[in-house]
């Protein structure tokens, strides 16, 4: 059902020359101003006509205030980014099939990438060869980063037609723009930890907590004081091969300054390792509560071993590592990097 | 951060475990609020057409044998007078919108009231707020199956967020209160029949539809308690997301809501060995 991408990161957007599609889009375009839409700044233009495919409502403009009436359930999800609008097209075919077209305008391209992060299981798309945006296309939905932009592209049924629609559309929205970089935060990630290896098709991009958990359940509450001030990412480690693989996880946060990366790292040992509350001297697995800086500490458990470090403003946490040299060493290994990168960085 | 509702991972993992443990050594669990309860997953391989459209002469028929099999009754007529009155007011408690239930089971059970007595008029689209429960006298919860990315699931305990009259209040780490609705006075005891269109659920990244995560189960779970239903739908949802990915995949953040339904609000039955599943129909890839 699903092309599941494996290997680099690199290897995961793969260039496609789409030049056809061009000769699919009538050159009509439907200009972005509606009545209803934000006067600063009007919509992207998006074509009238694509094959079958005709635009009959939109752009239509959704304000971070008015998400919930539009999603109701799900617009936590970008204000959980630094979302700014949405832009919404609707187009429809023979039969009434439709295809929805969603364009997010975020802050920041680390935002748009953070939404496309969140999954990338499906086939990899490169628009422009790769250089105006870079999408993942399965079973009839396209979703895609450019720049400041995350968009879906979703055709209520997919049929060849409908596939080549919705690429052509994609083409539309990433037409003329320049691609950026990933976030720089994420080199702070190894690409290997004590017999672990990067996963890069698990690797996402976040500042919620709410996004943490959908991602991977810490807790019901924000014991990492996340929020729009903070970039996170988290990645999947797997040692082993086949029927003996294990997976581990490494988490790393940057907070606005070392007070902030104090504050949650307090708040997460409190909430996370209650029992350190009463250290017991000498137990050796015992985590102080709060650990002068850069020393941090590893525990036992109930999916394995768990690590902590404050690293300055950042924090690094490891979770579900074999055994306590493994997540020792993790530690030891993600705060070189995440050093080194902020040596580069600044 | 109030200390007394933190719930890490940690605790989760705990409640998992010992879970396992009485279900291998068999030892009752005395927290545990009710004793049994049943579900029926009713199949047929013909539902849809081409996997996408609703055949409605298909689902008519799945939703008679439905609600004869989760009544006992003979017909269908009996089987709809068994749970209403002609003289109730019958909310139909769909979801409206992002995968909604399929209109057509809407229409369907529309239909099949009427044919059994129940007046038209007397029918209520009953999705909304607190005034829409408090005009019913009954109600049938017709919610379309689905994770959810902030609840884990989002199926039949998220349908009647709306009767609280403060749906905000049941957001983000609160979503754990969810069973908590179904016993305000207004809404307890209302719900007759809870009938999940599981026609093409969602597996992962509800509500917002997304393809990769929907395949054509053709079927509806019915049943009378609402726990109940959602912990059958629970694991038909984590047993697909295992098969599309080929390990362990389990639903994150873990759907808490349904064990607290039972446990601290007592609305049903959450553990799936007390539950009796009835299957009917097609059979292949049941996930049960």
């Amino acid at each position: 059902m699903i092309a599941r991408v494996m290997g680099r990161r690199e290897a995961l957007f793969i260039i496609r020359l789409i030049p056809f599609l061009t000769l699919f889009v009538y050159v009509d375009q439907a200009a972005g101003s509606a009545s209803g839409l934000a006067p600063r700044e009007q919509a992207m233009t998006l074509p009238k006509q694509v094959g079958q495919w005709k635009l009959v409502e939109g752009p239509r403009r959704i304000e971070p205030k008015a998400i919930f009436d539009y999603m109701d359930g799900g617009g936590e999800l970008y204000l959980g980014y630094r979302f700014r609008y949405l832009d919404v097209f609707n187009y429809a075919g023979a039969g009434d099939e439709q295809i929805l077209v969603e364009v997010y305008r975020m802050e920041g391209s680390d935002d748009a990438f953070g939404l496309l992060s969140l999954d990338r299981d499906g086939e990899a798309i490169g628009f422009g060869r790769g250089e105006s945006g870079q999408g993942i296309y399965g079973a009839g939905l396209l979703r895609l980063w450019s720049g400041d932009i995350y968009a879906r592209v979703l055709a209520e049924r997919e049929t060849p037609q409908s596939r080549q629609a919705v690429m052509a559309l994609g083409e539309s929205v990433c037409r003329g723009r320049r691609q950026t970089a990933q976030p720089a935060f994420l080199k702070a990630l190894p690409a290997a930890l004590s017999g672990f290896r990067l996963e890069p098709n698990r690797v996402s991009y976040f500042r919620s907590y709410l996004v943490l958990n959908s991602l991977y359940f810490l807790s019901n509450e924000n014991i990492l004081k996340l929020g729009l001030k903070t970039e996170a990412a988290i990645a999947s480690y797997v040692s082993g091969s086949g029927g003996q693989q294990k997976r581990a996880r490494l988490l790393e946060i940057r907070y606005e300054s070392d007070s902030s990366a104090l504050s949650a790292y307090r708040s997460f040992l409190a909430a996370y390792f209650p029992e350190t509350k009463s250290p017991k001297a000498g137990s050796g697995q015992v985590a102080k509560a709060t650990p002068p800086a850069g020393k941090g500490g590893t525990r036992k458990v109930e999916d394995g071993w768990a690590g902590h470090r404050l690293v300055g403003r950042s924090l690094v946490l490891a979770f579900e590592f074999p055994s306590e040299p493994t997540a020792r060493l993790c530690l030891d290994t993600a705060t070189e990097q995440l050093q080194n990168w902020e040596k580069s960085h600044e | 951060m109030s200390k007394t509702t933190v719930f890490t991972r940690r605790d989760f993992l705990r409640s998992t475990a010992a879970a396992a443990t009485v279900a291998a050594t068999g030892v009752p669990d005395l927290s545990a609020a009710a004793t049994s309860s049943s579900v029926l997953v009713l199949r047929d391989q013909k539902a849809m057409i081409d996997d996408y459209k609703v055949d409605a002469g298909v689902l008519n028929k799945m939703l008679a044998e439905t609600v004869m099999r989760v009544t006992g009754e003979k017909t269908a007529k009996s089987a709809w007078l068994s749970l209403f009155k002609p003289t109730d007011v019958v909310g139909l408690v769909a979801t409206p919108h992002l995968n909604p239930t399929h209109p057509e089971v809407v229409a369907a059970v529309r239909e099949q009231l009427r044919d059994a007595g129940i007046p038209e008029n007397n029918m209520r689209d009953a999705q909304g707020g607190p005034e829409k429960v408090e005009q019913c006298t009954a109600l049938i919860s017709l919610p379309g199956l689905k994770a959810h990315w902030l609840t884990g699931i989002g199926t039949v305990l998220k349908n009647y967020i709306m009767y609280s009259g403060n749906p905000e209040a049941y957001h983000n780490q609160n979503n754990v209160k969810l069973g908590e609705i179904w016993n305000l006075p207004r809404v307890k005891g209302k719900t007759k029949l809870i009938l999940v269109d599981a026609l093409r659920p969602l597996c992962d990244k509800g509500p917002q539809p997304d393809p990769r995560y929907m395949w054509p189960y053709k079927g509806l779970v019915a049943g009378q308690d609402p726990v109940a239903v959602e912990r059958v739908c629970l694991k038909i949802i984590t047993e697909k997301r295992h098969a599309i990915r080929g390990e362990t995949w389990l639903l994150s953040p873990p759907p808490l809501c349904v064990e607290a339904a039972d446990k601290q609000y007592h609305v049903g039955v959450s553990d799936l060995q007390k539950i009796k599943i009835n299957t009917a129909g097609w059979a292949q890839d049941l996930l049960l």
